[in-house]
């Protein structure tokens, strides 16, 4: 097997767990205990790096019981970034289209936010289902959602000309100016 | 802790060094006084400047501020010198960068490779040691020394699945590297305790083969035990059996320069400024005279 061909095994052997050629090297490491705590490092370095740039999103999907899975489905994306901050922006991208409205709503707010404070000149749009000061102030102060309103539609606008970056206003109250 | 006496021309053997991402003024403040080098990840200093990864003006602003304080030695992660399709075009931009406006007294990676078919694995991974790598490695160190007129060097990793049998020993594998190419080696001495931890590795055996004069730095690290594996963390103070190991290798290795005492960024805050200050002036009254 040349070098090229056992690279791209091991490759597939990092992100799958399995073996896609039969060669006799290929399938001692794919049996090795070492590729199993392995995988676990590559996964706990994704985790710690996806918590440090997407902290709110993380927050919401471990309340959820989620997080592990969402960066374990995310780890198997091909052509991640070796970057951190790019990695937690293709995480954010991903978790924008959660099923879960909350998740999806929280993930936009950090991308959103991150983008504009780099100096992207663009206004971005979030329609939520509930007050997201509320859940902001939750999730940094680790508190409970539960007690949130379920349907309280609010509309969240993210741009360099609002004080503080983020102008938010409940959607009856925009009904009626 | 007493800080150094002068800077580099103090004559001092080996010299003192440690990590710095950037970022932290506070810890660049509290580390330089006692170190003569600082060493710099280029991609772990780089951000994304319109898709493309760039060391930010202000990060190397801030290294030229080190001046005479201390050297800078730039030691990268993501050179991936062992690809087959290639190396990190992207990686050496960084480098570009920092070479352009700082005064780098060498410039070293890993003898590894983090990416394949364009994709990070996540990961670094060591290389097999057969003729046909050994000759793409010498080709790629003979055009990175062109590149840069300063020293290379390339560091042993820690071997993370088992090795594929090769044409070369550890040692010799090194051996024959730095005598083919004229670059240096850095002996990371923590990876070396968890390959005889993971692998039944024998260091007496590597050490005794190992022709120590192309030894220009070592790296010392404390990391953790996890399940049955020694892991290479870069994330505690330096155990005793690593330091009494750089002792042995300082005492034969007749050209070393340096000991590089690495801790990752993530960590800075569990040790804290006065641990880090703390562990260098350990290392300092154990390994240098």
């Amino acid at each position: 097997m040349d070098l090229a061909r056992q690279q791209t095994a091991l490759l597939c052997l990092l992100k799958t767990g399995r073996a896609d050629e039969c060669d006799p090297y290929i399938q001692t490491v794919a049996g090795s205990e070492h590729l199993a705590i392995l995988r676990e490092i590559i996964l706990a370095w994704r985790l710690f790096d996806i918590q440090r740039h997407c902290q709110l999103t993380a927050l919401l999907l471990k309340k959820r019981g989620r997080f592990e899975e969402a960066v374990k489905a995310f780890a198997a994306t091909p052509n991640l970034s070796p970057f951190p901050d790019k990695l937690g922006e293709l995480f954010l991208r991903q978790m924008s289209e959660h099923a879960d409205q909350l998740v999806s709503c929280v993930a936009r707010f950090e991308l959103f936010l991150t983008k504009v404070r780099l100096g992207d000149p663009g206004e971005y749009t979030i329609d939520w289902p509930t007050d997201p000061k509320r859940i902001i102030t939750s999730l940094t102060q680790d508190g409970p959602l539960e007690s949130l309103p379920v349907v309280a539609p609010h509309k969240m606008r993210i741009s360099r000309c609002f004080p503080g970056l983020v102008q938010v206003r409940p959607v009856e109250l925009l009904m009626s100016d | 802790m007493e800080p150094k006496e002068s800077n580099l021309q103090s004559g001092r053997c080996p010299a003192l060094a440690t990590t710095y991402e950037g970022r932290d003024p506070q810890l660049l403040a509290s580390v330089l006084p006692f170190v003569d080098y600082i060493e710099v990840t280029p991609d772990s200093m780089a951000e994304l400047q319109d898709g493309l990864a760039t060391v930010p003006r202000d990060a190397i602003r801030e290294l030229e501020d080190i001046g005479r304080d201390a050297g800078i030695i730039v030691h990268g992660v993501g050179l991936s010198i062992g690809t087959c399709g290639g190396y990190s075009e992207n990686y050496l931009r960084l480098v570009d960068q920092l070479m352009e406006r700082l005064d780098v007294a060498w410039h070293s990676e890993h003898l590894g490779y983090v990416n394949v078919d364009g994709q990070h694995m996540g990961t670094m991974l060591a290389l097999p040691k057969t003729e046909q790598v050994l000759d793409m490695l010498c080709e790629r160190v003979a055009s990175i020394q062109r590149r840069y007129p300063v020293p290379f060097l390339l560091e042993n990793i820690v071997h993370m699945i088992p090795d594929f049998p090769g044409d070369y020993s550890d040692a010799g594998f090194l051996n024959a590297l730095a005598s083919r190419t004229g670059c240096g080696l850095i002996l990371d001495v923590y990876n070396l305790e968890c390959d005889a931890h993971n692998n039944n590795f024998n260091i007496e055996e590597f050490l005794t083969e190992l022709d120590l004069t192309h030894v220009r730095e070592i790296h010392l690290a404390g990391g953790v035990i996890r399940g049955k594996f020694k892991l290479d963390v870069h994330s505690r103070v330096t155990q005793e059996s690593t330091i009494d190991l750089a002792e042995r290798v300082i005492s034969r290795a007749s050209r070393l320069s340096t000991t590089t005492y690495e801790l990752l960024p993530e960590y800075v805050s569990k040790l804290g400024y006065e641990g880090i200050v703390s562990e260098l002036g350990r290392l300092r009254k154990a390994l240098l005279n």
